[in-house]
């Protein structure tokens, strides 16, 4: 995961690079409040270590109200189609909060 | 994917906007009777305790007064209520239950919205704030929050967004959209660049960048910290001296730390360097009166008491009150100096109420704690439907005891958590099922009752009684000597 203004606010668990497709899951933990707008950048690698592909993921915030806690957002799973991906980066340029 | 716009149609739009409608709008104002109503004033305070319904207030005064005291806010002379509904977008469908940017929009602008606008009305249109007039007019200006000053009721009155998300670094359409068309600049660029406010204290430090500070140092800002490096801290603050500063410092990367965890969980150097929200107020109160310009054409300062709206969300008792508390605390600052000064109106009042904040008689239970609904048949002369002859009753796996005392442990509980107040005994303690206040929550959300408002100064009796949320901006305008 690429440093970022929200790298504070989130951790990410059980993060995979696995047929095709980087799937990880997420928890805010900081201004755990209303989920307003996340947004996620994945760019992902072949075994060369050559860039093969880039998507901005953007989450709907009603999809994650069920994993809405008092400790915040927990478990969020997220799953972005990442073909020929061996290692893939994340980084997170939004994330708001109520 | 989008980067940083350099596009300035929020930013110069709004302020050819702002002008024009000081030359207008606030013209209208002048017809006013002679009257106490009619009285102008100098200065205004406007304190938002966001999500602060009346139990909010109630619970607050009963912890630290007891039954028969008073906060700070509810010894102002002036009361009133204040309605928040909201539209529904591209239209005048009352949305009945408002979030934080329609009613910061409401009393900034004066028009009703649809939730997540930000100086935007139902159709998307750029409206001009009061902060943007206050400050055409040679006023001075602050706004001071314990959220991301980015957040919506602060950027309210000082920038202009389709959605509420757009706060920064990034632009991205999907959390900006497009306002006429067009990008437009996020929030934090736009703070960093409009000049709108002299003096801006709060959290949200990582939206800025270092060329936003750049920026903010060329046009005469004091900036404390490094804008998306290190934060500001209290001692940065007190250290500014000297007349017609402007001033921005961000104490936190994201929020300020509620009060309670302050003191209970996270007392770590950069915590304990974060000021109270009242250490803010007085900051920004001294830094806008000590100028020159001030004393001429008086400023307008609006604070925000932020987390009592989110620690509700989360529906913790404990951090709503001592939020609400922190809250009354700026208020005291704020009556303070408009009782020195003699010329500053303080309003104080909420943008909506936050999950359903209840008192409920000690012992009892709430219908989310019962087996069922209360009993609806009472002899021959009930028609509801569905019929229930009889009432639930507690229910063991939903109550399993005070959500913070015996039943802290349980994450599914819907028990009431407990406070002692003023008036109780020694030996009772919070989450006691002896202590007197026992609260409950409805939601994680927020409602649609009307909150409460208090008023203070000169010109305070035109906010007693009833008022729409939009009425607050005329009523605002039109006290203002400098708008007049």
């Amino acid at each position: 995961m690429l440093d970022g203004p929200f790298t504070d606010r989130v951790v990410v668990h059980d993060a995979a690079v696995d047929d095709g497709a980087v799937t990880l899951q997420l928890d805010v933990v900081k201004d755990v409040s209303e989920l307003l707008a996340l947004e996620l950048d994945v760019a992902w690698y072949d075994a060369s270590g050559t860039l093969v592909g880039s998507t901005r993921h953007v989450v709907n915030p009603e999809d994650a109200e069920a994993f809405h806690t008092t400790a915040g957002i927990a478990g969020f799973p997220v799953t972005v189609d990442a073909p020929g991906a061996v290692t893939a980066t994340l980084a997170i340029p939004v994330l708001v909060n109520e | 994917m989008l980067g940083r716009s350099k596009t300035w149609v929020a930013a110069s739009t709004a302020a050819a906007a702002a002008s024009a409608l000081l030359v207008t709008g606030a013209g209208a104002a002048m017809a006013d009777d002679r009257s106490e109503r009619g009285r102008t004033v100098k200065n205004v305070i406007l304190l938002i305790g966001d999500g602060m319904g009346t139990t909010h207030v109630d619970a607050a005064r009963q912890v630290r007064y007891g039954a028969a005291g008073a906060l700070q806010m509810e010894q102002l002379p002036v009361h009133g209520s204040v309605t928040t509904w909201a539209v529904e977008r591209g239209s005048d469908q009352p949305e009945l239950v408002t979030d934080s940017a329609s009613a910061a929009t409401a009393w900034s602008s004066g028009v009703k919205t649809y939730n997540a606008a930000i100086g935007v009305d139902t159709h998307g249109s750029i409206v001009p704030t009061l902060m943007e007039q206050a400050k055409a007019a040679g006023m001075r200006t602050g706004n001071v929050s314990t959220a991301e000053i980015t957040d919506a009721t602060p950027a309210a009155q000082m920038a202009h967004a389709a959605l509420r998300g757009c706060q920064g670094p990034i632009y991205t359409e999907a959390s900006c959209e497009t306002i006429d068309g067009q990008p437009y600049l996020p929030i934090a660029q736009q703070i960093a660049r409009n000049n709108v406010a002299d003096v801006i204290l709060g959290g949200g430090n990582a939206r800025f960048t270092a060329e936003d500070q750049a920026i903010m140092q060329a046009n005469g800002y004091t900036v404390l910290g490094e804008l998306g490096g290190r934060v500001a801290t209290e001692d940065e603050l007190k250290s500014v001296t000297g007349r017609d500063r402007k001033v921005i410092g961000l104490f936190n990367t994201g929020n300020l730390t509620p009060e309670v965890n302050k003191a209970k969980s996270f007392p770590t150097p950069e915590v304990k360097a974060e000021p109270t929200l009242a250490e803010m107020t007085t900051s920004a109160i001294s830094l806008l009166s000590q100028s020159k310009q001030s004393r001429r054409d008086g400023f307008f300062l609006q604070v925000e008491g932020a987390q009592i709206d989110k620690r509700s969300h989360a529906n913790d008792a404990a951090q709503t009150i001592g939020e609400t508390l922190a809250f009354d605390d700026a208020v005291a600052a704020a009556r303070a100096f408009a009782e020195e000064d003699r010329n500053t109106l303080v309003i104080v009042t909420a943008d909506h109420e936050c999950a359903g904040f209840n008192i409920i008689g000690k012992g009892s239970f709430t219908n989310a704690e019962s087996t069922a609904p209360p009993s609806n048949q009472s002899g021959t002369s009930s028609t509801q439907s569905p019929a229930r002859p009889s009432g639930g009753s507690l229910d063991p796996e939903r109550s399993t005891g005070p959500v913070n005392g015996s039943g802290s442990g349980d994450p599914t509980n819907f028990a009431p958590a407990t406070f002692r107040t003023a008036d109780d005994p020694e030996g009772v303690v919070d989450g006691d099922p002896e202590a007197s206040l026992w609260l409950t929550y409805l939601s994680g959300n927020h409602t649609g009752q009307d909150v409460p408002l208090f008023s203070f100064g000169p010109g305070s009796e035109r906010f007693s009684g009833r008022s729409d949320n939009t009425d607050l901006y005329q009523q605002m305008a039109a006290a203002l000597k400098a708008l007049r």
